[in-house]
């Protein structure tokens, strides 16, 4: 089995683990494209979105054509599929592609998919050898099972809020969804762990990846220290709670971050800055006393690097062997010669929206190239294609699948 | 505690803590010495088993029975600190030998990144190293170089987070090894990648988070860019690592030949990124901090403030997010009047998505963190009982009871080249006696 875009493997490490916005709306990502549900609008000021499938394909601006940068940023390589899942045809679409496909992945409420026929035990009845991975908040089972998964509401309960921010402010997110992309990835892999063994045993396996476990897993040294030592954790801003100076400074046009580690460190940094003065001065000589004197000793520094641009400083301190580097905004890193080499830029061509451009994959093989890469689909845009040739339907019933509305085909393919 | 992702250069133990002597052994005393503490076993995929905890639920249970996915798989780890060792550990987790190979001395640098630490060892240590072996191996010496080409020679995985140029000057290189051991997937971890401009700076997770984005766009609203309170970079890039290691797995079955994988900090971190790169890339549109905000449905009714229902301001998303500070100040104002503790009780049911914002103590009492076996207890030959988060991923075919604890440095070096290599006791003692291996007393 080949593990690609026309293969039965859904990179639920591509999308948010959860786009609900209300009780109905979740997606069955499933092998050789996204089958949705229709999304039901209800539920308290609720947007109605009528058979918008994904719900990301609305979250905007930015749109390119009718595309959203969202949808679009999560979805190349896919094939969509639209089926109605409330519709027992539909059902039994679903039932049969998961008869022939290697993996199924799925991020319903656990419970949801087996109330309609689609849960593991009954798929793996019918093709024992069936990955079937879920994703969920909390889990599949325990005392929060039913709570839907939320980015926002997992990283608060599983302590990532509580250490992120500045050191006397509120905590907040991180910028970007990290508690659902951390799920994705492990999500990702335990998949293809099943997939190995599944070489040995030619079975199957049921995955529960959950966006608290993949959080708190996350948590390690964080976790270990109140685990083992029962010292609770605090927010730094950018600083290190035991390595002096290792954080972010404002810069007089931006920020930038040093890494100073070592003692040798400290003082090119000194040099750098010409305050080779702090090099003489007891209480900074060593780490654990820069630590202690910390206040003191960044307020010095910080007012410094407050005096000069980040390029200018980033020029000075090439070549003193202490790790910088600047805090960029978005146009900035897609300005970045190696983020341009590493193929981060990924740009192709859309069938409405015209040219696209997402990030590229973050990993490199030495036996592939990445230049076969499909773009984001559009809503059912590959039904009949996947019904002919997934499951060798005739044109017969396809047909009158289409009529019964079980399934729907988009006008482009 | 922020990692430093490394590189093959020499790391200063910022701590101070003094770092485990490791004593020569006398030929005869090494081998009863051996045969007391540590009865020969199965080479691959042995296990010590510690206490048993029930798997969550048992569906079509595989006919594998109760192995790990990986078992069998032997991965030579040549990483330190957080990325790499995260990554391994999820592969030891799954089943796979881990053969953690440690210079002679302080080792793996977080061994000495404390307080707080259990006995001798450090939490952070602890706590991304579970099922490994560790060898002490001096790769200045060209006996030890000769030892991890050995290895090389017989295992599935290699991963290794040196500079990029620094293994394959040591004859440790892809190229090299997979010369002799054409199936070896080689997994190299850097900060910025194996290749580019970029490609000999240090990876370090507070610098690649600058520079990728990720603290530009975390942080209040209007308050300075911070960093995420774990290293969310390095682990990022440790999961990208264990997935993209199976998927070369994957294709050997298929082809008999490993691959080199290229993993970096920059990358994982950009990749990431997904909607906010695609809203610059496509739309021009510049991301900012935005706090803990989000676009969400807002609960009027249980805040007892139904009068903002009417407010023609507040009637969509849209409006609301034009409207959003004036709308958040009125909320801000009644969320101070009550605990936490109220509120969500008060919000059970009604259907809208809330939570605490937990600190570390919380979420370790929380009845579904520990329901989800996240509270890993073991037994450490010297520390005692220690505590680590637990795996995240649960399988159908296999419970996480056979984990091992963290180990000391150089614990399993003769145990290693016995079995691994079927080196003779000869040889062995020889290169305990040259210093280009080391044995911890433990083993």
């Amino acid at each position: 089995m080949s593990v690609g875009r026309e293969a039965a493997v859904a990179s639920a490490a591509r999308r948010p683990a959860w786009t609900t916005r209300g009780p109905h709306s979740v997606g069955l990502d499933e092998s050789s494209g996204g089958a949705l549900c229709h999304h039901d609008p209800g539920g308290p000021g609720s947007p109605g979105y009528q058979g918008a499938g994904d719900d990301t394909r609305t979250w905007g601006p930015p749109f390119v054509g009718a595309e959203s940068a969202y949808f679009l940023s999560v979805n190349r390589n896919k094939k969509s599929i639209s089926v109605d899942l409330k519709h027992p045809r539909g059902v039994g679409v679903i039932q049969e592609l998961a008869a022939v496909c290697d993996v199924l992945v799925e991020n319903f409420l656990p419970g949801k998919l087996p109330r309609l026929g689609l849960g593991y035990e009954q798929l793996c009845a019918v093709n024992p050898g069936l990955v079937y991975c879920s994703i969920s908040g909390y889990g599949q089972t325990g005392p929060r099972a039913q709570s839907p998964g939320y980015d926002s509401i997992a990283s608060a309960v599983s302590g990532m809020m509580h250490i992120t921010g500045s050191e006397d402010g509120e905590p907040v997110r991180p910028g970007v969804a990290m508690t659902d992309l951390a799920t994705g990835l492990y999500a990702h892999g335990a998949v293809m762990a099943a997939l190995l063994q599944r070489h040995k045993t030619g079975r199957g396996v049921h995955i529960d990846c959950n966006l608290l476990s993949s959080q708190v897993s996350c948590l390690t040294h964080i976790a270990a220290n109140y685990l083992n030592g029962g010292q609770e954790a605090r927010r730094w801003g950018t600083a290190h709670e035991s390595i002096v100076p290792y954080q972010g400074f404002s810069t007089k046009d931006g920020h930038l971050v040093v890494a100073a580690a070592t003692d040798q460190q400290f003082v090119r940094v000194c040099n750098v800055l010409k305050l080779n003065e702090l090099t003489n001065k007891p209480e900074y000589k060593s780490n654990k006393l820069r630590v202690q004197n910390r206040r003191e000793l960044l307020h010095t520094l910080s007012q410094r690097f407050l005096q000069e641009k980040t390029a200018d400083w980033l020029r000075e301190f090439e070549g003193s062997g202490v790790p910088v580097g600047p805090i960029n905004n978005i146009q900035e890193v897609f300005s970045d010669p190696q983020v341009k080499h590493n193929g981060l830029i990924q740009e192709m061509e859309h069938p409405t929206a015209g040219q696209i451009t997402v990030p590229g994959p973050a990993v490199r093989f030495s036996s592939f190239a990445h230049d076969k890469a499909t773009p984001p689909p559009l809503i059912g845009q590959h039904t009949v294609q996947v019904l002919r040739h997934t499951l060798s339907y005739s044109d017969d019933v396809i047909n009158a699948l289409l009529e019964s509305k079980a399934v729907t085909q988009n006008e482009v393919s």
